[in-house]
């Protein structure tokens, strides 16, 4: 059929309309629910993103008063998830795959009927975004042998985060830093693990199930988003105090520079930009200007290596180079980085999933055959191992 | 940077190659790395087939037998698992959520580290999480799965406690090996979609769970049941068919198909039906009720057939895989609560040999969107915003509809094929209608087309027209007074 085509990676594909945002990889742009991701980040607080999200337009005053008391109201756990996840920790299972156990069973506990009717769904969407953070602190106070922090209603999601991580009240710079850094990464396109919600979704399945498949993708090493490496080799440089050293014996063994290079970016990856200058504010307010310092010099000698070393490829700084030295400022446990970024992009896929449902098309695509044709069967006592060779997949 | 093709079902778009099933383009007849479905439902055992999609070869007698005792090694589930299964069977959540948790627990009864143990660990443990859930709807224990029985025969066991007959056992793998593998469609995707990233056999078969779940894809088999056990003797099939057609248009186990004859699957299944209905028969003496449910579908099928050949002949709807599968699956006396969950236990094979050759072509799958919110919008310190303002469009709900007639218009091309309506006497077929359009990409076209159909066209026999909306909205924009064009002139 002349109009099939093959399309590994789905590059250059485009299998959903969107108003939620838009990136330009030439010019370095990125809009979230209409504003460039500069103008919103630094500014708003998680909750008014993920209602801009929502809804296409920003809270007045008083609905974002009560959107903030409705996610606060969900949440809490469920005793079994809490029970699971505190044998996760003891058997020291990755904070992604507790991740995903909690999410799995993110609908014990509350209280509505089918998730796949619209108004439920709207309900679920903001289940999940409340009841990730839980789900993390939870997990992690129990791998540090702590008991949890029971969530408090009075803290913004941010805050709340923060105090479930440390049982203490989170200073005020500190929840600015996580906040803008939630706000930056909420939204992106149909990277992998969205392409997962939505297509999830397009099943007429709910919204437990799409957050669900869109955690485990967002575990895969391919996925991105996980900066904790960045923060080793930041640290262990910053220690050693030979930045072109280091960039020197790296680049020479061949390999990858991380936190440099962007599939999309052909620029400096613009949240990277949005996270330095919080990044850059917080180390300020916490006297801590050194580290800071040695981090913009290190960008810049990289940079500059990567462009003499690759001229035909532009490798700018990306968004997980800045996120490592944020989420290390403001006292997020390297462990949880990855789980982090799932505490902001659940806005995301929760409203991609939405958009979804309102104008939906099963995502079903085709494949192409490349096996054995015309076999028969042969009793298993008949049966040679090497009669058949495996079938290539090349 | 504006991407070259937009398909937003991907029904155009191949996104994989794969050596696992491929489905005839003539007969519509599907084969598992080369063998007829046929062959290996009436030959193979569920380990086998599995072994089958994991190795690309029949296992030889050492092979099966060591690949059976891996499975069978890998059934139980640790108490926070169970804990859990039992909680989401208290609150009276469906069979196949609580599978989702179970396999999202799945680390603690699985290192997902090692992949092709846990694609294995995955499969095994689909029917014990089943069970046990099934055990605690019915306020029992679970049954601890038996090391000695197979795949099939142990998760029967496991769901009643005693040993099942045979002929059970026999019906039941025919179903598993029936339905372990059809390509992509939307369960196998999303195994297919988190195995690109590189994450775990677990988090794969939890986002394929999830995407079955839909009833766009899972619940087909409840909806057969139901409209079987609701026929007796005293019910024309003929006036159930017409009836649900009127109301739904659709009878609930019968599909449009792709192919010119009915899916081959269906005969297995129906053939798996009839054994288990005789030896039941045999066994018991007389067994009236399942007999009467196959029969019943029989006899509605021959009168959907000829419903169908009389009026709608142009289109292929025959008896789905869906159809008899759900008179099998009551004769062996699966639960109907069950039927999504054991498909679940029975392509989960499928899955994750998917998901291993995903995998393998280290290709990440991330494709693109069109954005179509608005531009560059200017943060409003919160005590200056109003609900409208900021958005652009009043959101009383009296406005909502117009500015959703407005946006589905709001693209030239679909203005064009309006136009292109109009403008014919005729109902236009889809191949004229696309010769007429000047939008050369298939997949474009029919994603115009489709915002259309449900408002402003109308499609019969003879083809596509404008409805009276569509053409009511036509007249409005271009009439003779050329309101819209004229207001636009006046503007520019």
């Amino acid at each position: 059929m002349a109009d099939r085509e093959l399309h590994r990676g789905l590059e250059g594909i485009a299998v959903a309309e969107t108003r939620l945002s838009s990136i330009d990889g030439e010019r370095g742009e990125l809009v979230i629910g209409g504003f460039p991701v500069e103008g919103l980040a630094t500014r708003a607080t998680y909750e008014e993103s993920v209602f801009l999200l929502l809804n296409d337009r920003l809270p007045t005053a008083a609905e974002l008063d009560s959107f903030r008391t409705e996610l606060a109201g969900y949440r809490t756990l469920s005793e079994e998830v809490e029970q699971v996840l505190r044998r996760a920790a003891r058997e020291n299972v990755d904070a992604m795959d507790a991740l995903r156990m909690g999410v799995a069973a993110a609908n014990l506990g509350v209280d509505a009927t089918e998730p796949t009717e619209p108004t439920e769904a709207r309900e679920y969407a903001k289940r999940l975004v409340s009841v990730i953070p839980t789900i993390v602190a939870t997990y992690w106070r129990y791998r540090s042998g702590d008991a949890p922090v029971e969530p408090r209603e009075d803290l913004g999601h941010a805050a709340n985060y923060l105090y479930m991580l440390s049982g203490d009240e989170p200073d005020p710079a500190a929840v600015r830093g996580l906040e803008t850094y939630l706000n930056t990464v909420v939204d992106h396109g149909l990277n992998a693990s969205t392409f997962v919600a939505r297509s999830i979704t397009s099943s007429e399945s709910d919204l437990v199930s799409a957050v669900t498949g869109a955690v485990g993708s967002l575990k895969g090493p391919l996925h991105g988003g996980a900066p904790g490496p960045v923060l080793e080799m930041l640290l262990t440089v910053y220690e050693s105090g030979d930045p072109e050293g280091y960039l020197q014996e790296t680049l020479d063994a061949g390999e990858r520079l991380m936190g440099f290079g962007h599939r999309v970016y052909r620029t400096r990856d613009p949240r990277a930009t949005v996270l330095s200058g919080a990044a850059e504010r917080f180390y300020a307010d916490a006297g801590d200007e050194a580290f800071f310092d040695f981090v913009e010099g290190f960008e810049a000698r990289a940079v500059s290596r990567l462009a003499e070393h690759k001229p035909d490829r532009p490798l700018e700084t990306n968004v997980e180079f800045y996120t490592a030295v944020l989420l290390y400022g403001v006292g997020i446990p390297r462990e949880l980085f990855t789980a982090t970024f799932a505490v902001s992009r659940v806005g995301g896929w929760v409203a991609h999933c939405l958009e979804q449902m309102a104008d939906n098309r099963i995502v079903r695509p085709l494949s192409v055959y490349v096996g054995d044709r015309g076999r028969t069967w042969t009793p298993v006592d008949e049966r040679e191992a090497t009669n058949s060779p495996k079938a290539s997949t090349e | 940077m504006t991407p070259s093709v937009f398909d937003p079902g991907l029904s155009f778009t191949e996104v994989a190659e794969t050596g696992l099933s491929e489905i005839d383009g003539d007969t519509g007849e599907l084969r598992i790395q080369g063998f007829a479905v046929e062959a290996l439902a009436e030959n193979a055992t569920y380990e086998e087939v599995a072994w089958l999609l994991f190795d690309g070869r029949l296992p030889t007698d050492t092979e099966l037998v060591e690949f059976t005792d891996e499975l069978s090694d890998a059934r139980r589930l640790t108490d926070d698992v169970y804990n859990l299964i039992r909680a989401g069977a208290d609150e009276g959540v469906p069979a196949i959520d609580v599978l989702r948790m179970g396999l999202g627990a799945g680390n603690l009864y699985c290192d997902s580290e090692d992949t092709l143990a846990a694609t294995r660990r995955v499969v095994a443990s689909c029917p014990t999480i089943v069970a046990a859930y099934w055990r605690y709807r019915q306020g029992k224990e679970p049954v601890q799965p038996r090391d000695d029985l197979a795949h099939t025969a142990n998760f029967l066991y496991m769901l009643s406690g005693t040993t099942p007959e045979k002929s059970t056992v026999d019906g039941l793998e025919t179903y598993l090996t029936t339905i372990v593998e059809r390509g992509l469609n939307a369960s196998t995707f999303a195994a297919r979609l988190v195995g690109s990233t590189g994450s775990d056999p677990l988090s794969a078969a939890t986002a394929a769970v999830g995407a079955l779940k839909g009833p766009r894809h899972g619940g087909a088999l409840e909806r057969t049941l139901e409209l079987l056990t609701d026929l007796d003797e005293t019910v024309d099939p003929t006036a159930v068919v017409r009836t649900r057609l009127e109301a739904d248009g659709s009878v609930p186990g019968f599909g449009h198909a792709v192919y010119e004859t009915r899916d081959p699957r269906a005969g297995v299944l129906e053939r798996a039906a009839e054994r288990v209905g005789e030896q039941a028969a045999e066994r018991d003496g007389e067994s009236r009720e399942s007999k009467s449910l196959l029969s019943s579908a029989q006899q509605l099928e021959t009168a959907a057939e000829e419903y169908f050949t009389t009026h709608e002949p142009t289109r292929q709807i025959h008896a789905t895989v869906d159809y008899y599968a759900a008179v099998l699956l009551s004769e062996l006396d699966v639960p109907p609560e069950l039927f999504t969950a054991v498909f679940a236990i029975g392509r989960s094979a499928g899955w994750m040999a998917h998901y291993l050759e995903q995998l393998e072509s280290e290709t990440l799958l991330r494709p693109r969107t069109r954005y179509v919110g608005p531009e560059r919008r200017q943060w409003i310190p919160r005590s200056d915003r109003g609900v409208g303002d900021d958005a652009g469009t009043p959101s009383s709900t009296d406005l909502t509809g117009i500015s959703s007639v407005l946006s589905t218009l709001a693209e030239p091309a679909r203005l064009e094929l309006l136009l292109i309506l109009y403008e014919s006497a005729e109902p236009l077929s889809y191949s004229a209608i696309r010769a007429r359009s000047s939008i050369d990409d298939k997949g474009r076209f029919n994603y115009h087309l489709r915002k259309l159909r449900s408002r402003y066209l109308t499609n019969t026999d003879a083809g596509y027209s404008l409805s009276d909306t569509g053409r009511r909205v036509v007249e409005m924009l271009l009439d003779d007074e050329q309101l819209l064009a004229r207001t636009v002139e006046e503007a520019d």
